[in-house]
């Protein structure tokens, strides 16, 4: 990624193995703002004032306000130092869509530390003002453009607090990824024959759903499940069993598809959201792997990783 | 010189607890965590679930502890059928004496093991569960207290078997601990296929207190010293557990207060009468794990990674 | 981008900067023309009206018309944009303009920027200490306002905000100190301003007529405070030589301004008096001095007829060093002199004449003359007042031989007037006389209530000699001073003098304005006169009197450096999160082990920690069971106590595995 090749002479607050990323003295950038340029042309204007009418009293409030400029860059970069940050998590979006990193930032110190803002270049800031010894999540977003791991650009975390006079900043690199899944594409075309599996069980009244049969009553039957009719036509008791677990199945067959792989990736994803929704079973051929026919949101999620990984080593 | 009795009463009970211990452990084999943790949970004064599949002990443990404490001991089997009449009891109309007479239920003992707990319909559950909490029982708008001290032991599978009724979150909070069993070490396995029937050694077993020791050592939990130090670290974890994103919803004050208590309780079995932040960490997981959740659903033992992690970030202070 | 400066204001900052910068302007009021300060309170209200109901706030061409409108304003009355004045109402045009334009937070720094230097501008009109009170507490809400606006949620109270302005004022204020007293100080202006003449200092001038000194006399305001470096020399010495008066048409006199001679030789007859003088601003450029100065400062001249007179005008507060004689004889008169001495006015009446023949024929020297002049002034019904009654067209005559009643400068002139008639050349001096001891300060203060005026004749053999006629008629006039809070209206009536009274309250009365004016003072003497000269003079005092010039700036940086370094160090001091102590000796007995390769973990309690250690490491079982051991019992335990604290740490420290 483009963003990720740096200037070996950048400092930044990088995370370390647990993921956090630490705000030390030296890693703090800070320039004046616009404001603070203003500001020293003010204080030049009214020294020379001072100077001009030889009024003490014009050095003084002079000398005052140019003490508060310096007094206000150490609290500027002060509100920086000592700063936490780690990676929350970053749930997994589909390609085209804004890809949502959660950053935990937290306040370790006893004073508070208002005015602190986060950004990515190029997108809206994302701002907060922090308590004593706390810690606060802070949502980033990045744009997605195609499917893949998308790791959390380096980003910065700066401040103007408290004067708006200088602004200092950290360049923030924090190990976080978030899983793209290919845009969904068009609706896949029909299998050619519908499958119709069976589980291992049978219809061995597993199921709720079809009758599929009748054994001898063991204690423990639910009542509900007894025929009646048959022990009143004096067969004994017997237990009525359920079936139904039998149920349709289809394959997503990569091979089944024409196109580019994209192509193939994108109509693939819209086949897997479209089985889920209809709660069908389902199993995803892909060339490099294939996976079982099942259901459920966590095959769900399998086979949309299997599709945003494609073609990535591990 | 009132201090020294003090200390002197706390040697003996120092013994007890050491015997207590040690008997159990020949009994129940490699399992002394849970089984500390277990009596931690009875000198806190609270109820205890335990979560594991059948057959790694649950029912032998609830009877040991019956049995060591000199408590009697009724076991309720929770099927998907059960009433709630058939936990509390019910009223029946003595014809003889033409008057309603109140059959009291498996529930009126000093512990209630109440097996597979999330068998039983919701409604069952929260018999139960009243009672827990209530330390009594009302039938037909008749009030009946419950036997001192009341403990229940409940058993749950795991939640994501067949035909179960998961507990909800608010009869969770419930329980102060959950604690897990797990398959025993295959030294104490051994032992367990070649030694004798673990049943047969209960019923030989003599109990080794008595009701008022029982009380003494409840009450000497609440005179386990608390540190400013560690009441720092506690709320410590407490904040975390409430700002970092890893957890869906941060502990609330109960379950602060449970943790406290049944470290408390921890520290005096180790026959300390001061609390360590070690003492936390080790109720932590047991006291804790059924009440967080993760917010990445990663589903079985959520709560016992989500309680080391707890315990990993939080540093001492 | 930045998407924060551009939220809207919200209202109670709206409303409290509206309050705040019509605060810094209001004492400018009195300053600038009322017009501009009707129209800028006027566009205030109506912008404190805009600030519910937004549909008031102009658009885009009222704006213009506004800003149109204001630039005209001051154009109309200031026509040349240039000066103190003018550059003040242009500021406050500024400044409402900027108000009726506030909408979003950006806008605040520039509100607050405009604050700041209007605060400044005005110590260019006054230079009270209440002022400096006043705009030290904008300032700090002003910094608030700024703070505010930097968060970027607003905080629960604007006093929170209050209270990081004071933090960052109080941080702020040794760098003021250090750069007040190391930044090297001018004594010229850079460049000249138009002169704003529209105020009037007041003080003893170039002129003097009947009623001008009696005028002054009205007014309580200091006209310049002495520190003697000796004694305070007793009143009846204390002249304070100003302007010497030769010419006059009669009514008038004036002083010769072509004078440009230097001083005349001077015998001193006593040891010379040295001491330090404040002077207010006043009119001319008269340096005033006891008696006759012989050490001059810098930048003045003694002319031939001893006035002390500075090379440039007296605008602000200077502070000068003489050194004076008290008895003394001027060498030879000159023959210019002595015509100056004896230019006698047109209408000299007979009468006049008569008086000083019948003079002259009873006396046989100039000396008894003069004594022979003063007797008349004290025999006849002679009074000493501040409202004499009108005089007509030849005043002397009149207040000679008809009214009789005058002030100082009465009874200066016609004495001189007379003198001159006789043939003895004589002059008027103008200044002051007296002043009141401070018991407080320990300095003297002259208020322009103790402006006087006097004769001098020059006595063959003598020289020149100062001939108080005033004492004649009224002796208490030099043992005292007039208070002007009593002086009666009534013509004629006689003049009060302070007198002290008795009584708890007048002694406490008198004993706070002594106070106060000692705090005055010393604002006086250290902020408001801290000049090239005293800066040199504390750098001596420091031992550091080679700083001056460019070394001094350099000097100004290095320090000021250091006391930002210094700041920086306690605020990375305190970044650092405190600890209990008994934790921190811990941290060190694990910092210890550490070298045996054995790191604690965060997370890791001091039990599992000891037996990891002890796992690890056996031999040291009983070390680090023992230390262990202490710890928790002093940090979990209730063994908290001093010899505890005490031998825990004796135990680390002596711990080296």
């Amino acid at each position: 990624m483009t963003f990720r090749t740096m200037n070996p002479l950048r400092r930044l607050a990088r995370s370390d193995s647990a993921g956090k990323a630490a705000v030390t003295p030296r890693r703090i950038y800070i320039l004046p703002t616009g404001f603070g340029v203003l500001f020293a042309l003010l204080l030049m204007l009214m020294l020379l004032g001072s100077i001009n009418y030889a009024n003490n009293l014009g050095f003084m409030l002079t000398f005052l306000l140019a003490g508060l400029g310096l007094v206000a860059m150490l609290h500027t970069w002060r509100n920086l130092v000592g700063l936490e940050l780690g990676s929350g998590r970053a749930a997994p979006v589909f390609a085209g869509e804004d890809a949502r990193f959660e950053i935990e930032l937290s306040n370790r110190r006893r004073w508070s530390r208002p005015g602190i803002q986060l950004q990515i270049r190029g997108r809206a800031p994302v701002t907060t003002d922090l308590n004593p010894v706390a810690t606060e999540v802070l949502t980033l977003t990045v744009g997605s453009t195609r499917r893949g791991r998308l790791p959390l650009p380096r980003f910065t975390l700066s401040t103007r607090y408290p004067l708006g006079l200088f602004n200092a900043w950290v360049y923030v690199e924090l190990d976080a990824i978030c899983l793209v899944f290919p845009k969904p594409g068009k609706r896949m075309p029909e299998s050619p024959a519908p499958e119709y599996g069976q589980s291992q069980m049978g219809d061995r009244g597993v199921g709720a759903d079809d009758f599929a049969g009748l054994r001898h009553y063991r204690p423990g039957d639910s009542p509900r499940h007894i025929n009646w009719k048959a022990l009143a036509r004096e067969q004994g008791l017997q237990t009525k069993l359920f079936g139904g677990d039998r149920a349709e199945k289809c394959w997503l067959d990569w091979y089944n598809l024409a196109g580019d792989s994209e192509q193939r990736l994108s109509r693939l994803c819209r086949g897997v959201l479209d089985a889920s929704a209809q709660d069908i079973q389902f199993g995803l051929k892909l060339p490099e792997c294939e996976l079982k026919p099942a259901r459920g949101q966590r095959h769900r999620l399998e086979c949309l990783t299997a599709l945003a990984l494609f073609g990535e080593s591990g | 010189m009132l201090r020294r009795s003090g200390a002197d009463n706390h040697v003996i009970m120092n013994n007890i607890l050491d015997r207590l211990v040690n008997e159990a452990g020949t009994i129940i084999l490699g399992k002394e965590l849970a089984l500390r943790l277990a009596l931690a949970c009875l000198l806190a004064r609270g109820h205890l679930l335990i979560e594991d599949l059948p057959g790694v002990g649950k029912t032998t443990l609830a009877h040991l502890l019956a049995r060591l404490l000199g408590l009697n001991y009724q076991r309720i089997q929770f099927t998907s059928d059960l009433l709630p009449a058939d936990i509390v009891g019910n009223t029946v109309y003595n014809r003889e004496e033409g008057s309603f007479n109140f059959h009291p239920g498996p529930v009126f003992s000093q512990l209630v093991l109440a097996d597979e707990i999330n068998r039983a319909t919701p409604k069952a559950q929260s018999a139960l569960l009243e009672a827990m909490e209530e330390q009594q029982v009302t039938v037909d708008g008749t009030s009946y207290p419950l036997p001192k001290p009341f403990f229940v032991i409940a058993t749950q599978n795991p939640a994501h078997q067949i035909g179960t009724f998961p507990l909800p979150e608010s009869q969770l909070d419930r329980f102060l601990m959950r604690v897990e069993l797990g398959y025993p070490d295959s030294r104490s396995e051994r032992l367990l296929l070649t030694g004798h029937d673990r049943r047969d050694l209960l019923l030989g077993l003599e109990p080794c207190l008595n009701q008022e020791q029982l009380q003494a050592l409840q009450n000497q939990v609440g005179e386990v010293h608390v540190s400013e130090a560690v009441l720092d670290y506690c709320q410590a974890l407490l904040a975390f557990s409430r700002s970092s994103p890893r957890f869906h919803r941060g502990l609330s004050p109960r379950a602060g207060l449970a943790l406290l208590r049944s470290a408390k309780a921890w520290a005096l079995l180790s026959g300390r009468f001061q609390l360590l932040p070690e003492d936390i960490q080790a109720v932590l997981p047991a006291t804790v794990g059924h009440r967080l959740h993760s917010t990445t659903d990663t589903g079985a033992d959520e709560g016992a990674t989500l309680a080391r992690f707890l315990i990993e970030s939080v540093p001492i202070p | 981008m930045n998407s924060p400066s551009r939220t809207p204001l919200p209202r109670l900052q709206q409303y409290a900067l509206i309050a705040l910068l019509t605060l810094t302007a209001l004492p400018h009021v009195l300053n600038i023309d009322f017009r501009i300060s009707a129209f800028f309170l006027v566009l205030v209200g109506y912008r404190t009206l805009a600030v519910e109901k937004t549909a008031l706030l102009p658009n885009r061409l009222l704006l213009f018309l506004i800003t149109l409108g204001a630039l005209g304003m001051v154009m109309m009355r200031y026509p040349i944009l240039f000066g103190r004045d003018a550059g003040v109402a242009l500021l406050i045009a500024m400044l409402a303009l900027k108000l009726i334009e506030m909408r979003v937070r950006r806008d605040v720094h520039i509100l607050v920027f405009i604050g700041y230097f209007m605060l400044a501008t005005q110590f260019l009109y006054r230079d009270q200490i209440w002022l400096v009170g006043y705009a030290m507490v904008l300032v700090a809400a002003l910094t608030a306002m700024l703070v505010e606006s930097s968060r970027n949620a607003p905080s629960v109270s604007l006093f929170r905000s209050m209270g990081v302005s004071l933090l960052l004022l109080s941080q702020a204020l040794p760098v003021m100190i250090l750069l007040f007293i190391f930044f090297p100080r001018f004594s010229s202006p850079l460049w000249h301003l138009a002169a704003d003449t529209d105020h009037a200092v007041i003080g003893v001038s170039g002129n003097i007529s009947p009623g001008s000194i009696s005028h002054l006399s009205r007014s309580s305001a200091v006209a310049f405070r002495v520190d003697f470096e000796g004694e305070i020399p007793p009143p009846e010495q204390r002249y304070w030589r100003g302007p010497v008066f030769w010419f006059t048409d009669g009514v008038n006199w004036r002083v010769d301004k072509d004078d440009d001679l230097a001083a005349a030789e001077l015998i001193s007859l006593g040891p010379t008096i040295a001491y330090n003088v404040t002077l207010e601003p006043t009119p001319g450029s008269w340096l005033y001095a006891l008696e006759l100065a012989v050490d001059i400062p810098g930048d003045s001249q003694l002319r031939s007829d001893y006035q002390l007179i500075r090379n440039t005008p007296i605008k602000q507060r200077i502070r000068y060093r003489v050194g004076s004689v008290i008895d003394y004889r001027s060498g030879a008169l000159g023959m210019a002199e002595r015509q100056k001495g004896l230019q006698l006015p047109p209408g000299i009446t007979p009468r006049m004449l008569d008086l000083v023949t019948r003079w002259q024929q009873q006396s046989d020297s100039d000396a008894e003359l003069v004594l022979k002049a003063l007797d008349y002034f004290r025999q006849q019904e002679f009074y000493y007042t501040l409202y004499p009654p009108p005089l007509g067209e030849n005043p002397p005559d009149q207040f000679l031989f008809d009214t009789r009643r005058g002030f100082c400068e009465h009874y200066a002139t016609s004495f001189t007037l007379l003198m001159r008639i006789a043939g003895i050349p004589s002059r008027v001096v103008g200044g002051y006389q007296g002043g009141q001891i401070n018991p407080l300060g320990k300095y003297l203060i002259v208020r322009q209530s103790d402006a006087h005026a006097w004769a001098e004749v020059w006595l063959r053999g003598k020289g020149w000699q100062r001939i108080d006629p005033t004492i004649a008629v009224a002796p208490e006039r030099i043992e005292q001073s007039i208070d002007p809070t009593l002086i009666s209206d009534v013509i004629g009536a006689p003049i009060r003098f302070i007198e002290v009274k008795g009584g708890v309250l007048g002694s406490a009365l008198r004993q706070l304005r002594w106070g106060a004016d000692a705090i005055n003072a010393s604002w006086h003497r250290w902020v408001l006169g801290y000049s090239k000269e005293r800066q040199l003079y504390l750098m001596q005092l420091l031992g550091i009197g080679f700083m001056h010039g460019p070394k001094l700036a350099y000097g100004m940086v290095a320090i000021t450096g250091l006391c930002v370094i210094l700041l920086s160090l306690i605020l990375l001091y305190r970044v650092r999160v405190k600890r209990d102590p008994v934790y921190a000796v811990y941290l060190s007995f694990c910092r210890r082990l550490q070298r045996r390769g054995i790191v604690r973990m965060a997370h890791e309690g001091p039990r599992d920690f000891a037996s990891r250690v002890i796992a690890a490491h056996p031999e040291l079982r009983n070390r680090v069971a023992r230390i262990t051991g202490l710890y928790i019992g002093i940090r979990y335990g209730q063994l908290d106590n001093k010899p505890n604290r005490r031998q825990f740490k004796r135990l680390v420290r002596r711990f080296n595995p």
